[in-house]
């Protein structure tokens, strides 16, 4: 660039005398800087030094005048030659303001962003400063000496999701005197707008705060990536950590995303040099495009009348807009409010209105999340006492099969109820369907389903309105149960209180009995908890939510298995140097012997760390880098080699946390029975690609070892929807199979462990649970109609085939009978459906 | 105060902490008329002392015998902690020298007061050394407040010896023998390279790379 070598040339108008020179050969001068003072060689001229100023920022190129000489008009002083061949390339520029020549590059009058001239920056790099912006070159050193400093400390780098990842946040009203375990704080967010109240519970490494929450830094340097916004982002931080010592400022918020559907667009800014060492925690992965790094946990739900946070809008703007329109609700409907139930009637929101899952949440997830609350406490006595009370459920339903879908439609109905009574048109609807809740009250599955009959039309039109809709359906529903409770003067807080547990169902299906029972017994606790604190011990025993959620614990064992399998690769890759090719395929091999299967993905496990191998291996020998890489040649296998020569590549979490999943499951043969409906291939089916993920090998018939005579092949695992399915009984007869429910996959799944299956044993009841779960999370972007028939019809399809697997034909026929029995009573139910 | 001992000890006019307001800086030799402001901008004169006009808004309700002096605490209120652009954040009106004839407004039945006050002004020009505290410290620079103008500093700035220490709590940047640290609210001493001045905010890139520049209570003169 030598064409734009500037000169210096003196002023027009007259001599000058350069007094002294502030700049040298070579030196660096900005534009504006004080290259010389001179004084005018004119009479009448004042004597006062003049500052001679650079024009353009440079690096001086030649002095032409000595100091003290007197030099004429418009002659060459000095040759600015421009820095790095083009001036300043602006490589960090802050608020359209270089930060390295101080050059405002905003044009006149222009927004932010608007530009005079292109600059090298393009890259935000630091979490909550978007305006900060350096370019590529330097993003990626600063990546390198990122990433040389979590190798050096044995640290991965772990974003973690805030909302019902970390914590669980609510604005409803909470009971002063909410009893919390110890591990669990509750704070007051009262800085988002005038009422808003938001209470989030530490679960961050929860249950052994001291333990686990203290160490996980040593072997993760945490970032919060969330779609909050920054206020609350930064807020919620400050409560989990007040000394900023975990997540210091790597905080990403919703006004930092550049995507705001996706998180994974930020992933290349904040970690330029790749995210081979990136883990993930989040309880979406749709959030993160399904990311292969991605831990998906289990959603954390702490409380439970709460309108979940809708999860793609921004949490908090969702909760000012809820609790906004709930007043207004409230304002609309003031003759069907009495205030005096105003504090009863909150107790009974937070009680039942965890049946408003927004139409994405689904009750496919919520039900699954129940389910698995389930799981915890299965070994626990509160377990018997919930089955007895479905039991009870179940007897005073018309069959087994109806109770559970009539808590599925009554789920629904309660769903609709809220969406419905938001729409404008039906104010009077929902006066309808209020009254028809409160005639049918002892009527009722079959009133219920009509109801959900009359809503479901208007459903779908709501289901495709905005989300400040969805916002509004809380208010909807809280209306309806203040409706609902001021006609009966009824709460239903005390079924929550029976189990001190969250339970979907129970709340949502009392029959009237147990709708009866609860009041009689309790209506005398309710009023003094709603009306006064005079009898505190009262109170307190009716809320007291224990929070059985013991996932962290199982998350951060997974987390450590993760890192401990990083580190390890990361050793050997170092230690073994160029010999590590074959030592780690080797490594591999062993790790995935025992995936049998010949079919793809069982390929991958053999293939990803093998890849990796000869990815590491591949610079020494292709040498195309010569500094970097000829140094490498010489293999040396140091520790100290990574920091010498940070080419070398690392290995890769993105192949490595599949890795460690599907060594879960590894070696179970596993067979399902009555999961996939008929007309899904195998290949398609949620539980597949589960265990798939896990590690297992999928059969699809029962293999018997001595059949077989290798061990290997023989299945392990029947993971059945429900007893007496053909499949069923060959297990039965072949023996030594475990015969497990599908939670069993489900907990799997989550804790990333091989369950003992005893505790999940296939039984009548758990054919229930089975098949509400049978619907996979890809059902959440169904809308509620589709949903519910979709599960109308799972449910037909899943008996279907436990008909056509013939094998005895005697039993054969007996369980044709049943399943025509349970089939009727379906087809009853959805006919009745239908009809009304 | 801390701006006092600063001054004794420095031949350069300077402060930092513009949180102390008016009273002070108004009795300080180094308030500037702003006519000449240009010229002096070599030797760090952040306040001046300028003439400004302000027209106040007046409802109805408050037209009685408190009428003037309601003038004089909106134009306080109005007036003193904004920025404009050209003359920078307005620290504190010292004199309100002529308070003009109302005009009603035709239909509303407010007034406009147009007033003439004094004020002093904080207007950062390039050049300038002025002291700023640090907000944050990442790897790609640091984030500082002089008063009510924010100021950053990029890591190519920062003398060479100085290094990020992200692993420290809070994090850092500090010499190899951890002689020299700057962390976030430590008083650092900064030469401003460039402003960017709005309509409403002015904004400031500065440097350290400059003798008797850093941080000033570890820094040995």
């Amino acid at each position: 660039m030598a064409a734009s070598v500037t000169q210096v040339l003196s002023p027009a108008n007259c001599a000058i005398k350069i007094v002294t020179w502030k700049v040298k050969k070579d030196s660096t001068v900005m534009k504006g800087s004080v290259l010389a003072l001179y004084e005018p060689q004119e009479d009448n001229a004042s004597k006062a030094l003049i500052k001679l100023k650079a024009s353009e920022s440079g690096i001086v190129n030649e002095i032409f005048v000595e100091a003290g000489s007197i030099s004429p008009p418009g002659s060459l002083l000095l040759n600015l030659r421009p820095q790095n061949s083009g001036g300043c390339t602006h490589p960090t520029v802050m608020k359209d303001m270089c930060a390295d020549c101080g050059a405002d590059l905003r044009r006149e009058a222009g927004v932010a962003g608007e530009r005079k001239t292109s600059v090298a920056a393009s890259v935000a790099m630091v979490h909550n400063i978007p305006e900060l912006i350096i370019s590529k070159e330097q993003a990626l050193e600063l990546g390198k000496e990122d990433e040389q400093r979590l190798l050096r400390t044995r640290k991965l780098v772990l974003l973690v999701d805030l909302d019902q990842t970390l914590i669980h946040t609510t604005n409803d009203d909470i009971p002063p005197n909410l009893k919390l375990s110890w591990e669990e704080r509750m704070f007051t967010i009262s800085s988002f707008g005038k009422a808003l109240i938001l209470f989030g519970i530490i679960h961050a490494y929860g249950h052994t705060q001291e333990n686990s929450w203290r160490r996980s830094p040593n072997f993760y340097e945490l970032h919060i990536c969330t779609f909050g916004v920054r206020l609350y982002a930064h807020t919620v931080a400050r409560l989990i950590d007040p000394d900023e010592k975990f997540f210091s400022h790597r905080i990403l918020s919703r006004d930092e995303c550049f995507d705001p559907l996706s998180k994974t667009a930020n992933l290349k800014a904040l970690f330029p040099c790749g995210d081979s060492m990136v883990c993930i925690i989040d309880d979406r992965e749709d959030v993160w495009n399904f990311a292969p790094n991605l831990v998906h946990v289990k959603p954390y739900r702490f409380f439970q009348g709460i309108t979940p946070e809708t999860d793609i809008s921004g949490s908090s703007e969702e909760c000012i807009l809820q609790k906004v329109a709930r007043s207004e609700g409230d304002v609309t409907v003031p003759e069907e409010v009495p205030l005096k139930s105003i504090s009863s009637v909150r107790g009974e929101e937070s009680g039942t209105e965890i049946t408003v899952d927004t139409p994405e949440g689904g009750t496919g997830d919520s039900s699954k999340c129940e389910k698995m609350m389930e799981i915890d406490e299965i070994a626990e006595p509160k377990k018997s006492s919930e089955e007895s009370d479905q039991k009870d459920l179940k007897s005073e339903q018309t069959s087994g099969e109806c109770a559970v879908k009539s808590a599925e439609m009554q789920n629904q109905v309660s769903e609709d109820l809220s969406l419905s009574s938001d729409s404008d048109e039906d104010s009077g609807d929902m006066l309808a369907s209020v009254d028809n809740r409160r005639q049918e009250e002892s009527a009722q599955a079959s009133g219920r389903i009509d109801e959900k009959n009359n809503e479901s039309e208007i459903d779908i039109n709501i289901v495709e309105d905005k989300k400040s809709d969805k916002s509004k359906d809380s208010t909807g529903i809280g209306n309806i149960n203040n409706n609902h409770l001021t006609s009966q003067e009824v709460l239903q807080i005390p079924l929550a209180v029976d189990s001190c547990e969250p339970n979907v169902k129970k709340e949502i299906t009392p029959t009237g009995d147990e709708k009866n029972r609860p009041v009689d017994d309790f209506t005398d606790t309710n009023k003094m908890s709603s009306s006064d604190k005079e009898h505190p011990q009262e109170k307190d025993e009716s809320i007291e939510w224990d929070d059985n959620d013991d996932y962290l614990l199982h998350l951060e064992d997974i987390l450590t298995r993760i890192h401990k399998a990083f580190y390890t690769m990361y050793d050997e890759s170092l230690n073994k140097g160029s010999i590590s090719n074959q030592a780690k395929t080797s490594i591999f091999n062993v790790a995935s012997v025992s995936t049998i299967s010949s079919d793809s993905s069982s390929v991958d496990t053999v293939d990803t760390p093998a890849t990796h191998a000869e990815t590491s291996a591949m610079p020494s020998k292709d040498a195309t880098v010569p500094s970097a890489s000829s140094s490498a040649d010489s293999s040396i296998p140091l520790f100290s080699s990574s920091s010498l020569f940070p080419n070398q590549p690392l290995p890769d979490l993105k192949s490595i946390i599949p890795y460690v999943k599907r060594k879960t499951l590894r070696g179970c043969n596993i067979v399902f029975s009555g999961l996939v409906p008929l007309n899904t291939p195998l290949e398609k089916s949620q539980a597949y690609i589960v265990a798939r993920a896990l590690g297992a090998n999928v059969q699809p018939d029962i293999v018997d070892a001595k059949q077989v005579g290798s061990k290997e092949l023989a299945t392990t695992h029947l993971v059945a929807a429900k007893p007496g399915t053909s499949k069923h009984k060959v297990a039965l007869r072949v023996g030594k199979i475990h015969i497990v429910s599908s939670d069993w996959l489900w907990a799997c799944s989550e804790r990333w462990e091989n369950c003992d299956p005893c505790l999940f044993p296939l039984s009548k009841d758990s054919a229930n649970s089975n098949l509400i779960s049978v619907i996979p999370e890809k059902g959440l972007k169904l809308d509620n109609k589709q949903k519910c028939l979709k599960r109308m019809s799972n449910n037909d399809e899943v008996w279907d085939e436990g008909r056509e697997e013939t094998v005895n034909f005697e039993q054969n026929k007996r369980q044709k009978m049943e399943d025509n029995v349970q089939r009727s009573e379906g087809w009853q139910l959805w006919h009745r459906l239908k009809q009304n | 105060m801390w701006l006092q001992k600063c001054f004794d000890e420095l031949p350069v006019l300077d402060c930092s902490t513009l949180c102390c307001v008016g009273g002070i800086c108004g009795s300080i030799c180094f308030v500037a008329s702003f006519t000449d402001l240009r010229h002096k901008s070599e030797t760090s004169e952040m306040f001046y002392h300028v003439s400004l006009e302000h027209d106040i808004l007046l409802h109805p309700r408050y037209f009685g015998p408190n009428l003037l002096n309601i003038v004089k605490q909106k134009l306080f209120t109005e007036v003193e902690g904004t920025c404009t652009g050209k003359y920078g954040f307005v620290i504190a009106v010292t004199t309100i020298d002529n308070i003009g004839a109302g005009m009603i407004q035709p239909g509303r039945g407010f007034v406009i007061y147009p007033v003439r006050y004094k004020a002093i002004v904080f207007r950062p020009f390039k050049g300038e050394v002025l002291d700023a505290v640090v907000t944050q410290v990442n790897k790609v620079g640091l984030f500082t407040d002089i008063g009510p103008l924010s100021c950053f500093i990029s890591r190519h700035s920062i003398p060479a010896d100085m290094e990020f220490d992200p692993s420290s709590n809070p994090p850092c940047y500090k010499t190899k023998d951890e002689d020299i640290v700057i962390q976030p609210d430590d008083e650092i001493r900064i030469r401003i390279v460039g402003t960017r001045v709005d309509a409403k905010d002015i904004f400031a890139i500065g440097t350290l790379m400059d003798d008797f520049l850093g941080n000033l209570l570890q820094k040995v003169f």
